[in-house]
């Protein structure tokens, strides 16, 4: 499944533009600490977090996650997304829960 | 210009984890027996026990800056130090709206009582304060900054609501005036991870109990023992090597 086809089948919101968007992705993993994500987070994995500064970016491009999901429609400034597009990683956001979105996605790429 | 010990970092009755022992007139005593010549009283989210302290302070000559440790929404905890009480108040105001409306469980955390010079409760706050406003480390930093206080990353080497612990390294664009480090001998394990030059490490007490009250503190060379002298003996710190001695 593609970052794009996750985002439509869940009706994420992209904040990114078409960033990255064609990205595979195979796992994910929710996480707001940096050190927990940088140890344990599998490879072409979303990353579901309600970290929004921008450091958070350096470990998705350390790790190379597939996309930033954002739960509970929580406000992002603007300095985080551009920084986000400008390192070429996509960012979603929902309105559902890190609990909630981590189902809904595991079920989703447990189908294949 | 004569140096001053300092211990900016204390907290009080008004922090749930600190001691009920912990009243304006106990702090100012012990911090006079430690020798310290600043303090600073630094609650969660609070500076309301300041006034207090500050009074007690003028009595025996201590010099008492009105403070806060804030948390931010990263769960960084934030190091806050005003000349006026009405900026640190004012600084209240604005992170109580930004704390959600937790009730405190007393019987778990603490009590958080103001209490005033002669040790009677002034009143008691009955919202966890032991929480994250929803401010952003930037913001709230530059929000110090721009009302004239000094910014101080809190216990950098702590592995909770540290900086480091919470955004894995620390920015340079964040205007703080100094770094909070415990272990000062492990200043130089921790400069990696700090992107601005010249920010200079200091340490305090963070005591939560009397007799921790200046046990670690930091020794500045200042003209007088105000903000704006403090801001400058920080950056000249910085700039001549970073010692918190």
């Amino acid at each position: 499944m593609t970052v794009r086809e996750l985002a439509q089948t869940l009706g994420l919101e992209v904040l990114t533009g078409e960033t990255n968007l064609d990205r595979e992705v195979r796992s994910g993993y929710t996480s707001d600490l940096l050190s927990d994500v940088i140890a344990n987070i599998g490879d072409d994995a979303v990353w579901i977090t309600i970290q929004r500064h921008v450091n958070i970016l350096g470990v998705a491009k350390l790790k190379e996650v597939s996309a930033i999901i954002i739960p509970r429609k929580l406000e992002l400034d603007e300095a985080f997304v551009e920084k986000a597009r400008q390192e070429d990683i996509a960012v979603l956001r929902g309105s559902p829960s890190a609990f909630e979105l981590s189902a809904l996605i595991y079920n989703y790429l447990k189908r294949g | 210009m004569p140096d001053f010990a300092c211990d900016l970092h204390i907290h009080s009755t008004l922090s749930p984890c600190g001691s009920l022992d912990m009243s304006p007139r106990v702090i100012v005593d012990r911090a006079r027996e430690a020798g310290l010549d600043i303090i600073a009283v630094t609650d969660h989210n609070m500076a309301e026990n300041t006034p207090y302290v500050k009074e007690a302070g003028e009595h025996s000559g201590l010099v008492v800056l009105a403070g806060m440790e804030l948390q931010t929404r990263e769960e960084i905890h934030l190091i806050a130090i005003f000349d006026e009480y009405d900026t640190a108040y004012e600084l209240q105001l604005m992170i109580y709206d930004l704390l959600p409306p937790v009730a405190n469980d007393v019987e778990f955390w603490g009590d958080q009582v103001v209490v005033d010079g002669e040790d009677n409760i002034i009143r008691s706050e009955e919202r966890l304060l032991i929480n994250s406003a929803g401010i952003s480390i930037e913001d709230a930093t530059s929000w110090i900054k721009s009302h004239g206080g000094i910014a101080i990353a809190s216990h950098i080497d702590s592995p909770t609501f540290s900086i480091i612990s919470q955004l894995g390294f620390i920015p340079a664009d964040i205007p703080f005036d100094a770094l909070e480090i415990r272990d000062r001998g492990k200043a130089e394990s921790f400069m990696p991870f700090v992107m601005r030059k010249g920010l200079p490490f200091v340490t305090f007490s963070d005591a939560h109990y009397p007799g921790d009250i200046g046990k670690r503190r930091t020794v500045l060379t200042l003209d007088a023992p105000d903000c704006g002298n403090i801001e400058g003996a920080l950056r000249s710190l910085g700039e001549h090597g970073r010692n918190c001695e």
